[in-house]
């Protein structure tokens, strides 16, 4: 028994660290798509964890078999969820964020291929 | 000894106010409605702690496989209709 609750306090635990991770990449993330990210995986495991420990904790009853029929709609309607919003952002034309090159970043960088890809980059900008 | 589920309950739901904040300031459609299913997933979780905080878990686990039933169909239907607009709605 208290095996049990510990197992449960455990699983808990770390279902609420998955839940604040992915309650802090909502707000802090830079683009829909990584903050689509942070709510596909991080909120799914998190969710899964709180379920399955508050089952472990109940017990094998009735009310403990409708918890993991939760957790297992869960696991699938939670990613397709974020699926088909993501594939309406991308056929709608939402652009996905990009690091910006910098003229530092060519000057400095040390591999012959990436600086002569990074060249020919700034000599297509340029040209157009 | 009791299980702190007051707490658990409480902690989850104040992680609905960052999703609250995207809702209302996302800067597309579609972080509004990434923020409202965040907001139902941790709805769901509320209303299964809150069925141990009562004691009535028969009756809150119901509400609860409900709620997880109606968030994916509204996620879905919004994810159909803003996908049905086409190019140059953002």
């Amino acid at each position: 028994m208290i095996i049990q609750i510990i197992l449960a306090a455990i699983f808990v635990i770390g279902g609420l660290f998955f839940l604040t991770v992915s309650s802090a990449g909502i707000v802090r993330l830079p683009d829909f798509y990584s903050r689509n990210h942070a709510v596909g995986k991080s909120e799914t495991l998190g969710s899964m964890l709180i379920l399955g420990g508050l089952a472990i904790y109940h017990g094998f009853e009735i009310n403990s078999v409708k918890l993991v029929l939760i957790l297992l709609f869960i696991a699938l309607a939670n990613p397709t969820a974020t699926h088909v919003i993501a594939r309406a952002a991308a056929r709608s034309g939402l652009q996905p964020w990009v690091v910006k090159k910098d003229k530092e970043y060519t000057e400095s960088a040390d591999g012959t291929d990436d600086q002569r890809i990074n060249e020919d980059m700034t000599q297509g900008k340029n040209h157009e | 000894m009791g299980f702190p589920f007051e707490a658990v309950g409480i902690f989850i739901a104040i992680l609905m106010i960052p999703a609250l904040y995207r809702v209302v300031t996302g800067p597309t459609l579609f972080d509004r409605v990434i923020g409202a299913s965040l907001i139902g997933s941790n709805g769901i979780l509320v209303l299964a702690v809150l069925g141990f905080v009562y004691g009535r878990i028969d009756m809150f686990i119901d509400l609860s496989i409900v709620y997880a039933l109606l968030n994916f169909v509204g996620t879905i239907a919004a994810g159909k209709y803003l996908q049905r607009r086409g190019e140059g709605s953002l």
